[in-house]
């Protein structure tokens, strides 16, 4: 048994760190005490990282294979406008230290019933597909990786990728002129494909409207955007049945700002994208910021996903 | 029996406060998909005069560039002639069934089984109320039901034909109607 607490952290201790690019580092994590638990294609961790007010807790893809459970691999890209969370795995983690991880989940696993996988990585965003690899390998599944990068900041794994996947693999450099087509992506696909997206939100916008023209139906698409949550200014929270009034801070989400005033939300990829944490607003106007909730649930400003959303108005009221 | 919620798409079996069986196909207005590339129609019968209605009408709006008609009396069929096209067709094709339950949920199946998402498949309503009904003590399915309760073609207990409709048999689920007492035969009721 790994040490797990009341919240199911697990205890490991980071083995390796490696600079892959002047951007991106790579982070070994084992645990000490047993082995860490398998898991699938696609899974990511929440690294709870102490911050200097509150903890920092971020979600970041497993790249590792998935039934290696000798050590987890993640890699993460030190953003400009970070709230802490990366500049804390870039600058203050070292090796021998210990981190406090939740286990393994999965909100972007492959649809083993597809005819062909087409994947396609902007970035950093080549993390969970580097678990998938491994995978769709040993399942002799019909694929192929789109990798697009800038040459000199971004492209962590291209030469092992380019030397291990041969033709099957794509890459665009945008510091060498390259550039995806991505309409290109969909012209003479047939029945059983499925396109999985996993980048920058300009990336994956720009990949669902091509396939809405080619007539690609929406449940072939599948994307995973993890918006860590970013800074906005700052506003209260009357959560109306704790009877408290919540300040919420320009660096704080709100979620981690109600943790912090003892009030319970379920949560699990604190990124915008799994919908544990859905909240109902009853006054106040949302600032939406996640990938879950659907356009029209937007406009009715009935509900929030407090990971990662903020308030546009001075006070937002929540019946919790 | 209330109303169920307008739904497109014949898997998504949404239901909200209703007491209505929610695993029961439900047959929604089959709207026209003007995204897909390509057309496909199935449809029960020997010619084109299986073409009725809605049917007709929804075929008749599509250009013969993008239109497939696939005519065929049983399921299998039907199979044999969509395994060729099914092997190059767009990923951007929507289909429409017409038939009985059986001949729309066989070929449901078949569809998904090559590929084909929930979202490209639509259904006319079923042409008939028989039911294929799958015994749950001697696991064989009973075709061409068309009463409750009805026996089984292989075990020949007495059945409760249900509303529980199982996708992967095609089959409605049936239950011994009078396991305690043999002679308590209810009276039939013709099914809806």
């Amino acid at each position: 048994m790994t040490s797990q607490n009341a919240e199911h952290q697990t205890l490991v201790r980071v083995s390796q760190i490696k600079m892959l690019t002047p951007t991106i580092k790579e982070f070994t994590l084992v645990s000490d005490e047993s082995g860490l638990s398998a898991f699938s294609p696609g899974a990511h961790v929440v690294v709870h990282m102490p911050g200097a007010t509150r903890t920092i807790k971020n979600a970041y893809s497993l790249l590792s294979d998935p039934q290696d459970t000798s050590a987890y691999k993640i890699a993460v890209r030190l953003q400009d406008d970070s709230r802490g969370g990366s500049k804390f795995m870039h600058e203050s983690l070292n090796e021998g230290d210990t981190l406090a991880i939740s286990p393994p989940a999965n909100l972007f696993a492959p649809y083993w019933l597809a005819k062909r996988h087409v994947l396609i990585a902007g970035g950093v965003g080549i993390t969970p597909f580097m678990s998938y690899l491994p995978e769709l390998e040993r399942r002799g599944a019909n694929f192929e990786l789109h990798y697009c990068f800038r040459g000199s900041l971004t492209g962590a794994y291209k030469a092992r990728l380019k030397a291990e996947l041969d033709s099957s693999y794509f890459e665009y450099d945008s510091d060498a002129g390259g550039s995806l087509d991505v309409s290109s992506l969909f012209s003479g696909r047939t029945l059983g494909t499925h396109f999985y997206i996993c980048g920058p939100a300009s990336l994956i916008t720009a990949v669902q409207a091509a396939a809405k023209e080619h007539g690609v139906p929406d449940k072939a698409i599948h994307f995973e955007e993890f918006a860590a949550p970013e800074p906005g200014a700052p506003f209260e929270v009357e959560a109306q049945k704790s009877g408290k009034l919540v300040q919420v801070g320009a660096e704080q989400s709100l979620l981690e700002a109600l943790e912090a005033a003892n009030i319970e939300v379920p949560n699990l990829c604190r990124g915008g994208v799994c919908g544990q944490c859905v909240c109902e607003v009853s006054a106040g106007e949302p600032d939406h910021r996640d990938n879950f909730l659907s356009t029209a649930e937007k406009q009715s400003a009935k509900t929030i996903m407090p990971c990662v959303s903020r308030a546009k108005s001075a006070r937002l009221v929540m019946p919790i | 029996m209330q109303e169920m919620t307008h739904i497109n798409s014949i898997e998504s079996g949404q239901v909200t406060e209703s007491p209505y069986i929610v695993s029961r196909p439900f047959y929604s207005e089959v709207e026209f998909n003007a995204s897909a590339q390509t057309q496909i129609f199935i449809c029960q019968g020997r010619d084109a005069n299986a073409l009725k209605g809605d049917v007709q009408g929804l075929y008749d709006s599509c250009s013969t560039a993008e239109r497939h008609l696939i005519l065929a009396m049983t399921s299998t069929q039907a199979q044999e002639q969509l395994a060729p096209l099914l092997d190059d067709v767009s990923l951007s094709s929507a289909v429409y069934l017409a038939g009985d339950e059986t001949f729309i949920w066989s070929l449901n199946k078949y569809l998904r089984e090559s590929g084909m998402l929930a979202e490209q498949i639509q259904a006319f309503k079923s042409s008939s109320n028989a039911r294929q009904v799958f015994c749950c003590h001697c696991h064989s399915i009973t075709p061409d039901v068309h009463t409750n309760p009805a026996k089984c073609g292989h075990c020949e207990r007495l059945l409760t034909v249900t509303d529980h409709f199982s996708k992967r048999n095609v089959a409605f689920f049936g239950y011994q109607v009078n396991a305690e007492d043999p002679n308590d035969i209810p009276q039939a009721q013709e099914l809806s």
